[in-house]
């Protein structure tokens, strides 16, 4: 079960450190490299969740971890806080939304556009300095392709949907057609 | 009730006199033969005595005379005395009930007259009457004629409407799915035609319209 909120807090305070330190850029490699590791070693979360495993262990699987990663201090604190806490399995949930602060911090926005073909560098960065000048903020995009749109693309930054896909333009052709008397 | 004790005492009364009368007349015949027989003595004395003798009465017939009158006055008194009450007022009573029947009879007569009259009248009413009653009910009968045949057009209009409104409906859908699958086959020919037909250049082109329009509208 997810549990943003509290996810969201941890990370507001760790971001808060960063940003009086100018630190958070560093913080943010490291929460994100441990979600990976998480996502990528189940056994390594489970080594620092598991409710089975006496809290004096898990604390020190953690300091290795912090040891081996030769982290700031803060942030090592922090990933024994969590530990101490039992909050180690909202590590990946942490992780997120503090790159969600630091994208709001240095005003970036995640994109992901869809295409029937592999699109062109050109292309890409076409797509890009227009939704960059839509959101106003710098997009840092992905891609994907889906020849099932036939053609055009679809592109979603955040709230913000793009679809100029000709699958999109074929099924409003065809309620145009039904709805028209 | 009453009348009958009455006439049930005057028949005794009656019957009383007659056994008076009848004991008085047995007396009155055994002097008889008494007198025959001193008659005949008479005669057998001599004619000329014989025809003095008839011609007066004798001092025995007198008195018996006299007891004779006694006996009815006696009966008359005893009649005078005991019948007459009972026989006048059974008389009476005969006659009362005579006189009530009489009235009853003729105030039934006055009932039967003025019945006969009454009907006499309605008789002569119960023509026009009937003429009334059947005015009446032709022009009933004429109003639900009119509301029937409303009815019946009201009717005849609501199915007539409804029946317009299924076609139309029936239209209406048929219409709108004949669209739907002309829609349909033309979204699939169209898809057919696009993707057997564009090329990477026109992926290309599509995008950068795309992306343009996107652009003006900012």
């Amino acid at each position: 079960m997810k549990q943003t909120i509290l996810a969201r807090r941890y990370a507001k305070a760790i971001f808060s450190i960063g940003q009086e330190h100018a630190t958070y850029d560093q913080y943010n490699e490291v929460l994100q490299g441990l979600a990976a590791l998480y996502a990528s070693h189940p056994e390594v979360a489970d080594a620092v969740t598991n409710p089975l495993y006496p809290l004096d262990v898990k604390e020190k699987v953690m300091q290795g971890i912090v040891a081996s990663m030769s982290v700031d201090v803060v942030i090592g604190n922090f990933l024994n806080l969590l530990v101490q806490k039992k909050r180690a399995e909202l590590l990946p949930e942490i992780a997120e939304a503090y790159r969600s602060m630091v994208d709001e911090a240095k005003n970036i926005s995640h994109g992901n556009v869809v295409s029937a073909v592999e699109l062109s560098d050109d292309l890409k960065a076409n797509v890009q300095k227009v939704l960059e000048k839509l959101t106003g903020k710098k997009v840092e995009l992905t891609t994907s392709v889906d020849p099932s749109i036939i053609g055009g693309i679809i592109a979603k930054v955040g709230d913000l949907v793009l679809d100029g896909s000709i699958k999109t333009q074929l099924a409003g052709l065809k309620d145009s057609i039904k709805g028209r008397e | 009730m009453n009348g009958v004790k009455h006439i049930a005492k005057f028949i005794s009364l009656l019957a009383l006199a007659l056994l008076f009368a009848m004991s008085s007349g047995s007396v009155f015949a055994a002097d008889t033969g008494h007198a025959t027989a001193t008659d005949q003595a008479v005669a057998a004395d001599g004619g000329h005595g014989a025809s003095k003798v008839s011609k007066s009465l004798s001092a025995e017939k007198v008195k018996d005379l006299g007891w004779r009158i006694v006996n009815f006055i006696a009966l008359m008194i005893i009649l005078v005395k005991f019948g007459a009450k009972p026989i006048g007022a059974g008389l009476a009573a005969r006659q009362k009930k005579i006189k009530d029947e009489i009235e009853d009879l003729q105030q039934k007569r006055a009932d039967a007259e003025k019945s006969y009259n009454d009907f006499q009248a309605k008789l002569a009413s119960v023509e026009s009457e009937i003429d009334k009653i059947v005015d009446r009910a032709i022009a009933q009968a004429e109003i639900e004629k009119v509301k029937i045949i409303e009815k019946a057009e009201q009717a005849a209009h609501d199915i007539k409407r409804s029946a317009e409104m299924a076609i139309q409906n029936e239209l209406t859908e048929a219409r709108r799915t004949l669209k739907n699958e002309v829609a349909d086959q033309a979204a699939v020919m169209a898809e057919k035609l696009i993707v057997n037909n564009l090329t990477a250049d026109d992926q290309v082109k599509i995008i950068d319209n795309y992306l343009a329009k996107v652009g003006a509208v900012q």
